[in-house]
């Protein structure tokens, strides 16, 4: 029940989803300039994640940890260079967001957003070159080839793909949570009794 | 997870009002692990019913004996390559009418050629080869066994029974499985991908890439001699 076919298929899937949670977070953060409705439903985007943007950002990453574990150590795919550079990012992302959203350590944002995007480049890199397979000017000949796409669900979500579903909405939740980091002071202050309010702002520490 | 806890302020005890206009709590991480559990049942359900149709081109390969090392990328000098002189596994598989086929240390030296049907470099190698066999009849005393492996409906060229019937493919065909358990067994070198095996069944050779025929009738008369 659990082979490949059903667990590419479900992996597939996760990134659509993801792909859908990025692309309506991008979508509503242009369409927010000019029109107050997008606005509004941006700010429902962001209250929905709010809090636990970086626990989404950790299970997004983890499932994309385990499930390239899935694909190399028991659907024995064989993870070529590019595939090992896109692990060195995602794996330390996947550990690092955990700890992160125990300790609510929000500062972890820009780190974040480094390391998914240098990762994102390689997948975009490692997407491209499956697709054109002589920009790394190899053949199907090479021992374990980056030019072959060893599969393609949908025709076109290969596993580079699903690493860049990953990257990205890690990307976009740790735009969220800056989103929300600059939006969350004044809303408890508002509702304090100014005299009962010490000068100490009420943001949690960083 | 709640939102944060402000707990870092000396006033642990004082805690903000609640605001009025709280939005009624819904719950985010529930939905979410709801719609994961949704997505993982339409991937069992769909890819239950999907490859009713393709199921005749994989096989299920019995190997047996130690898995050889993989094939080092790149490896010009076979003297680089760490299988050689190594028993290889012994593989009972079938064909894509089921017929019972064999990779056996019987005392035949033999040439195991993997094949990927998408890959460009494989479809090249099977006419040329079948020409040369055509030509020449092959080698006597070494048999030549393809192994259809990697194969995948999302990848052109699809399904590879058709593909060797469309090139009146004669070598005999193991279905390697989904997960490509022969070819790894053998070390991943590639498509295509030759493994020699000495009549003892040892590995003599094995080589990536396309092959000339020429070469490959010297290789398989060394095999023959020894």
């Amino acid at each position: 029940m659990f082979d490949l076919t059903t667990m590419k298929l479900f992996f597939a899937l996760l990134a659509v989803a993801t792909n859908f949670a990025v692309l309506a977070y991008l979508g509503l953060a242009v369409a927010a300039r000019w029109s107050s409705g997008a606005a509004g439903l941006r700010r429902r985007y962001l209250d929905l994640v709010a809090g636990r943007e970086i626990l989404f950002a950790f299970l997004v990453s983890g499932t994309a940890m385990l499930g390239s574990l899935y694909l190399s150590e028991i659907a024995n795919l064989r993870p070529c260079r590019l595939c090992w550079y896109q692990r060195a990012a995602m794996y330390p992302l996947a550990v690092v967001l955990g700890i992160a959203a125990w300790q609510m350590y929000r500062r972890i944002r820009i780190p974040a957003i480094v390391v998914a995007v240098a990762g994102g480049i390689i997948s975009i890199y490692h997407y491209l070159v499956q697709w054109f397979p002589t920009l790394e000017g190899t053949s199907c000949a090479v021992g374990i080839p980056c030019t072959i796409a060893w599969f393609r669900v949908f025709g076109f979500i290969s596993i580079p793909y699903m690493a860049l579903s990953g990257f990205t909405f890690v990307v976009v939740m740790m735009l969220a949570l800056g989103a929300n980091n600059r939006a969350r002071p004044p809303d408890p202050v508002a509702t304090d009794p100014p005299d009962s309010q010490t000068t100490v702002p009420v943001r949690p520490r960083e | 997870m709640a939102r944060p806890r402000k707990t870092t302020g000396p006033r642990k005890t004082r805690r903000p009002v609640p605001s009025p206009k709280k939005k009624p709590n819904i719950p985010v991480l529930g939905i979410v692990f709801g719609a994961v559990g949704i997505l993982l049942v339409v991937a069992i359900v769909f890819s239950g019913s999907a490859p009713s149709g393709n199921t005749q081109e994989y096989g299920e390969p019995v190997i047996s004996g130690a898995v050889l090392p993989a094939m080092p990328p790149g490896a010009a000098q076979p003297g680089d390559d760490p299988a050689i002189g190594l028993m290889a596994p012994e593989v009972a598989g079938t064909d894509f009418s089921d017929k019972t086929i064999e990779i056996k240390h019987d005392g035949t030296p033999k040439a195991v050629l993997f094949l990927a049907h998408w890959c460009p470099h494989c479809q090249a190698e099977v006419p040329r080869v079948q020409a040369w066999l055509n030509d020449t009849g092959g080698v006597k005393g070494v048999d030549i066994i393809s192994v259809t492996t990697a194969s995948n409906s999302n990848q052109n060229n699809w399904p590879p029974s058709e593909w060797l019937k469309r090139e009146n493919w004669t070598s005999p065909v193991i279905r390697d499985d989904r997960t490509s358990s022969v070819y790894n067994a053998y070390g991943a070198g590639g498509f295509p991908y030759w493994v020699f095996l000495n009549s003892d069944g040892t590995v003599a050779l094995r080589t990536s890439g396309e092959m000339e025929t020429a070469t490959l009738q010297k290789i398989l008369e060394l095999l023959v001699k020894q």
